[in-house]
């Protein structure tokens, strides 16, 4: 538990050191990213660096008002795929597309690492089977 | 007169006195000599004979009485062994009884055994049928997606953003 609120913790002092350096160009903002991790090495945090880095992009976008949305396909999607995904992505959000053949068909939709939308073919048939 | 019978007689009375004294003589000689021994051997033989008469008797009743006592000790060793048969063939008997309930027990122990297995057997043959069927039945849709993957993506992706959209 308090690992996990010194997650939080690392992850809410990046977000804001970003929002508060924006204004200074990607170029800060990359800087403070780096000194960031090595804080984090110095820490003895590298493990969680990823978790860190990953809340903190999420507290980020929410912070704007946006998502980070993946979307997991067995395969590439097609254009008209695309389109019926735009129902559930708005204007700025971070969107990832994964292939996972091991889905079988259908789609994994996960948004900001938290909601999971499982509508694959793989997860269908664990349920039946 | 008397000296005229007794020599027509033709008895000398002094020659019939010195017989008669020799006579005496001899009849003391052999009634300490002869006769008293002898009757001293004969009456210890016959003590001795008497006593082993006696002895004898007395055997012979002790034989008679060893003989009753034998019988005796032979009714009761009789007795005693019979006493013995029955108690074996009585507990041969409840031995016999126990291990018919034993065996019955273990028979029918080994009865449940076997049913167990053989519905375990058939669980686990029943497990693996299902399996192989389930196994088959997923590889028949996943070829039939592989025919159309598109529209079958299309469908699901439709169905995620219903579910998204839904929340």
């Amino acid at each position: 538990m308090a690992k996990q609120n010194k997650t939080k913790l690392y992850a809410e002092a990046l977000s804001q050191v970003i929002i508060e350096k924006k204004a200074e160009g990607p170029e800060r903002s990359r800087r403070t990213v780096e000194n960031f991790v090595k804080l984090l090495v110095s820490e003895g945090l590298e493990k969680k660096a990823k978790e860190i880095l990953n809340l903190a992009e999420e507290m980020l976008l929410a912070s704007q008002g946006k998502s980070k949305i993946t979307f997991e396909t067995a395969r590439k999607m097609t254009a008209s795929q695309k389109k019926i995904l735009d129902g559930v992505t708005k204007e700025g959000d971070l969107i990832n597309e994964k292939i996972n053949p091991e889905l079988i068909a259908g789609i994994k939709i996960i948004i900001n690492n938290s909601k999971q939308f499982d509508a694959s073919m793989k997860s269908k048939l664990q349920k039946i089977f | 007169m008397e000296n005229e019978l007794l020599t027509q007689l033709g008895i000398n009375w002094q020659l019939f006195l010195s017989q008669a004294v020799n006579f005496f003589i001899l009849l003391l000689v052999l009634t300490f000599f002869v006769y008293k021994p002898l009757i001293k051997v004969i009456k210890a033989r016959s003590a001795k004979i008497k006593e082993g008469l006696e002895k004898a008797e007395e055997a012979d009743v002790r034989l008679k009485e060893i003989d009753v006592i034998g019988k005796e000790k032979i009714n009761q060793a009789e007795q005693k062994g019979i006493e013995i048969i029955k108690d074996t063939e009585k507990k041969a008997k409840a031995l016999e009884h126990e291990l018919m309930v034993k065996n019955e027990e273990k028979q029918a122990q080994m009865q449940k055994e076997s049913a167990e297995q053989l519905k375990k057997m058939q669980e686990e043959n029943k497990k693996k049928v299902l399996s192989e069927a389930a196994e088959l039945v997923k590889k028949t849709i996943i070829k039939t997606v592989e025919l159309k993957p598109d529209a079958i993506d299309e469908a699901l992706i439709k169905k995620a953003v219903k579910e998204v959209e839904n929340g």
